[in-house]
């Protein structure tokens, strides 16, 4: 007797959560967005966008899940997002290796494959040296370098990272010759490397270096951005010092092709508002990076050009890999 | 100023998000799959519109939590519940097994308790020194100290040294799978994706030691149900708590060195205080059978390096571990920048955190002791629900860690693998061991290779002490069976 | 004796895997050779050769002094039974949480392990069924924030 009561009830429940499954009609979004990022937690990457998501789940009024899924550089996570059903409900985050992955033959894809919904920030590189180091001025850093090909070590991250091409760039413009090595921690080890003299110098992003620079271990030679960064304005850039070197690791939202613009633009309009709250400002500034707020034109536009010039880099030094 | 830091942690409020803090991280901690990474990442954005000292405060309750918590599990389950733990698991089992599961629960609390003080003394003297002290460990050091973390095979092979070290070279290999970062070469990924980012360590740790034992369990006809015994006394016993005290002190030391290592975390911390501790007691072959001594050994140094990951972060703002990331994330989304800067500008935050995470210690008693009288009860549960239920767990535990069902594969096939290879004597602590430290010692060797060449490895100051530690710890042993042989035959 | 003796059967099965290894590890590319550090073979091949070496070892230990045979207890054929089916039913857990989602995958679980594992009374394995699964989805979903399979019916 009381099995089958609990039998009937067992198959109310069933007809009922059948019945409220989610149809289409409604507003986007009714139900939890899923956002992934392609890196591991609490890296760069995990808490810029923990925080902008924090801060866009109150435009968009629903809570923003985070999934992170490390494997590749974000290989792993663009894959996944561009299989996703293009209902705007699964979303996720790049970096530069958005153009690089598809030259080096990691995986098939690249920005074409997604709705880019807005490029939200950007970290250009920079050369770092010990505060004592015998290089003042990157001039004599790259005459240096130049009198003794493959000598000075630089660390700088590993072969087809953002990172690592921002040296190579300098390297193929000035046809000189670093002793390039790779870490074991990351792309953060890198500075600390510098301060306990374990290498002469280090390519990082301003944010990476920061708390070592500002507790005077270590000093910029250079930033490669179009202009001084904000946060850092005592540090030249490459091109005042007459070296064209530009670099940057920009990171942007995408959805998979096919979200409609309706969705792409409501998801637009929230992060562009994320990007300007108070926490997002206040963290991005004591971090060092630099905040953006592009559209989805500008970033695709960005992004085929950005593509254009990873390609022909990657082809200079080596990593470039015909597509399958 | 210290007088003002103290009014302001000791409020209702404060105290109550500390020891929240640290009963949500116990939780997380204890759940197979979740770590404190995860925990503190999950709870960040409610400290977004917290005054900085309570959300600061909290999420440190949340990472002592974490990091005791993974003793629960690891000691009614087998299941290192959060990778510090693993060693935990080695004597916690066994000791719950034989109905002592209170007084493991109890020993780890203490143990834990004690090593957390230690580190954070060790943090507000002498952390400066400490910085230092870490900023010169650079590839070479570091792979030399993998090479001392794997000398720790003697102590976890048990009987056969053989097995031991297949186990460990079994380990190592697994490690390697994946898209090597050096080159961007796949090895052995067979083309997948999923296998391009490697194996990762925590579904296995989970099937090795959770599904295996369950597996073991089925086939182990009509078990009753543990029958715990009552701890008699709340707290330790006498002899128990001065165990605690004799081994706390190379442990904590142990933890706080390698926590304040970036790179380096309470897991390899509990590594190597636990096979010191094994070299340096008068019966070593009792490890793995459940003493206190391992229990201690491994607890006392993962709470030790809570303190040592803090001691780079606060100095130089060098993170030292993923949950110290974690804070400095916190920190700079309240425009603070941890550093000498802020120690200068900010000094009653600095004071402020240093008591609040001696208070959330203080909670690891409380929390610690209110469960060792019940959680045992958990090991009074029937076997036919306990043991799908603890499947279940090991099942979405390695789901939530990156939400990959590839990961719950992994873990299924290290469960059936691990399972075979216990039956045959290849312990697990041995392949985790080389999974853990295989790619320290890989990753820095090329590292170093690519800096300047093999011979930093060598000619280092740190690397010679290092090595002269690793020849101790190998040839200790080797020494005592030479001695115990010739003894018998005469 | 190879299959009584644990160590032979070990050891055997070592360095079968072990060649296994080393031929894979043949098979790896070339590319890598160019780089100054140490090439991406150097350790699968080393940890190969280990696996080689050490698998003789026990293999000859085996030979030498025969040990105690693997189960202390041979264990009954109802448990093995019952041991590989709930293996089995673990996989299919795997296989249909994507599809099912997550409290229907469990559910199923929980109910037919308890079924296979003897528990006769059909009331008491629903209702643990119902509190664990429940209790695992609030603890994981609701407090942790952590997303769990979600089936076709949105649960």
């Amino acid at each position: 007797m009381k099995f089958r009561k609990l039998t009937v009830l067992f198959a109310v429940l069933c007809i009922a959560a059948l019945l409220s499954a989610p149809t289409t009609a409604n507003a986007y979004p009714d139900r939890p967005i899923t956002y992934i990022i392609g890196w591991a937690t609490g890296g760069g990457s995990d808490l810029v966008s923990r925080v902008l998501c924090a801060e866009a789940e109150k435009h968009l009024g629903q809570p923003i899940v985070i999934v992170n899924r490390p494997g590749g550089s974000g290989a792993k996570a663009y894959v996944e997002i561009s299989q996703a059903r293009p209902d705007g409900y699964t979303i996720g985050n790049t970096t530069g290796t958005i153009s690089t992955h598809k030259f080096m033959g990691v995986i098939p894809i690249g920005h074409e494959a997604f709705e880019v919904v807005i490029t939200f920030n950007s970290d250009p590189g920079a050369l770092w040296v010990k505060k004592d180091a015998p290089w003042k001025t990157l001039e004599e850093f790259v005459e240096d370098a130049r009198k003794r090909p493959e000598e000075i070590v630089v660390a700088a991250s590993n072969p087809g990272s953002i990172t690592r091409l921002g040296l190579q760039l300098l390297e193929v413009k000035e046809d000189i010759k670093f002793r390039i090595a790779s870490q074991a921690g990351g792309e953060s080890a890198g500075p600390g490397l510098v301060a306990g003299g374990h290498v002469d110098a280090c390519q990082a992003a301003p944010v990476t270096a920061k708390s070592l620079y500002d507790a005077g271990e270590i000093r910029p030679l250079g930033v490669q951005s179009e202009v001084r960064v904000d946060a850092f304005p005592e540090i030249p850039t490459f091109m005042e010092q007459g070296y064209d070197v530009v670099m940057h690791n920009t990171r942007q939202i995408l959805a998979p092709k096919g979200t409609p613009k309706e969705v792409v633009d409501k998801l637009y309009q929230a992060f562009k508002a994320a990007t300007k709250s108070e926490t997002f400002v206040k963290f991005m500034n004591e971090s060092g990076s630099m905040i953006l707020d592009w559209d989805q034109q500008k970033s695709t536009e960005f992004l085929t050009a950005q593509d254009e010039q990873f390609k022909e880099l990657l082809q200079q030094v080596g990593l470039y890999k015909e597509a399958k | 100023m210290l007088l003002a830091a103290l009014e302001t942690v000791f409020t209702l409020k404060m105290i109550a998000l500390i020891f929240g803090g640290s009963a949500l991280g116990i939780i997380v901690g204890a759940l197979p799959g979740l770590s404190a990474t995860m925990g503190m990442a999950l709870m960040l954005p409610v400290t977004f519109y917290m005054p900085p000292s309570e959300g600061i405060l909290m999420l440190l309750g949340l990472y002592t939590g974490a990091v005791f918590g993974g003793a629960y599990s690891a000691i009614l389950l087998n299941i290192p519940g959060a990778p510090p733990s693993v060693m935990t698991s080695l004597d916690g089992y066994p000791m719950s097994q034989r109905g002592e599961a209170g007084r493991a629960i109890s020993l780890a609390t203490v143990g834990s308790t004690l090593g957390g003080i230690a580190g954070i003394i060790a943090l507000i003297i002498i952390a400066p020194i400490l910085a230092r002290f870490a900023l010169r460990f650079g590839p070479a050091e570091y792979t030399v100290l993998a090479v001392f973390g794997l000398s720790a095979i003697v102590a976890v092979s048990g009987k056969s040294l053989a097995r031991g070290f297949a186990g460990v070279s079994l380990g190592v290999l697994l490690s390697t799978v994946g898209m090597d970062h050096f080159t961007n070469i796949s090895r052995f990924t067979f083309g997948s994706i999923e296998l391009m980012s490697g194996i990762n360590f925590i579904p296995v740790v989970i099937g090795l030691f959770g599904l295996a034992e369950v597996i073991s369990q089925i086939l182990e006809t009509a078990k009753e149900g543990v029958i715990y015994k009552t701890i008699k006394h709340l707290f330790l016993s006498r002899s128990d708590f001065l165990k605690v005290l004799k081994g706390f002190l190379p442990a904590s030391f142990i933890g706080i060195v390698i926590g304040v290592l970036p790179g380096a975390g309470g897991t390899i911390a509990s590594i190597i205080s636990y096979n010191q501790a094994v070299q340096s007691s008068k019966e070593p072959e009792k490890f793995g059978t459940g003493i206190p001594e391992g229990i201690i050994a491994s607890e006392t140094a993962n709470n030790a390096s809570v303190g040592g990951a803090m001691v780079p972060l606060l100095t130089l703002g060098v993170p030292g571990s993923s949950p110290a990331a974690i804070l400095l994330g916190a920190l700079l989304i309240h425009n603070l920048r941890p550093g000498p800067i802020l120690f200068t500008t900010q000094p009653m935050l600095i004071n402020t955190i240093f008591i609040g995470l001696m208070v959330a210690q203080f909670s690891l008693l409380l929390w610690g002791f209110a469960t060792a009288k019940i959680a045992p009860w958990i090991l009074a549960v029937r076997r036919e629900v306990m043991l799908p239920a603890i499947a279940l767990l090991c099942v979405v535990g390695s789901f939530a860690l990156k939400n990959s069902f590839f990961d719950v594969g992994i873990m299924l096939v290290s469960g059936i693998a691990g399972f075979f290879l216990n039956k045959l004597g290849v312990k697990p602590g041995t392949v985790i061991l080389g999974l853990i430290l295989g790619p320290m010692f890989e990753n820095n060797l090329r590292s170093t290779i690519e800096i300047s060449g093999i011979a930093p490895v060598f000619t280092s100051p740190i690397c010679i002490v290092l090595w002269i530690l690793t020849a101790i710890m190998i040839l200790y042993p080797i020494c005592r069976m030479l001695r115990l042989k010739k003894c018998e035959s005469e | 004796m190879l299959t009584k003796n644990p160590s032979t059967l070990l050891g055997s099965l070592l360095v079968l895997f072990s060649a296994g290894v080393l031929y894979l590890v043949s098979r790896f590319s070339e590319a890598a050779e160019t780089f100054r550090s140490l090439s991406p073979r150097f350790f699968p091949e080393y940890m190969g050769y280990a696996l080689l070496l050490f698998g003789s070892v026990i293999f000859l230990q085996g030979v030498r002094r025969p040990r105690a045979p693997v189960f202390e207890v041979r264990p009954s054929r109802k448990s093995v039974l019952q041991a590989v089916s709930f293996t089995m039913l673990v996989g299919a857990l795997l296989y249909f949480l994507p599809i099912a989602g997550f409290v229907v995958s469990s559910c199923l679980f929980m109910i037919l392990a308890q079924l296979l594992l003897e528990e006769k009374r059909v009331l008491v394995n629903l209702l643990r069924t119902g509190t664990f699964v429940f209790a695992m989805h609030y603890l994981f979903s609701t407090l942790l924030r952590v997303p769990l399979p979600r089936g076709p019916w949105g649960f």
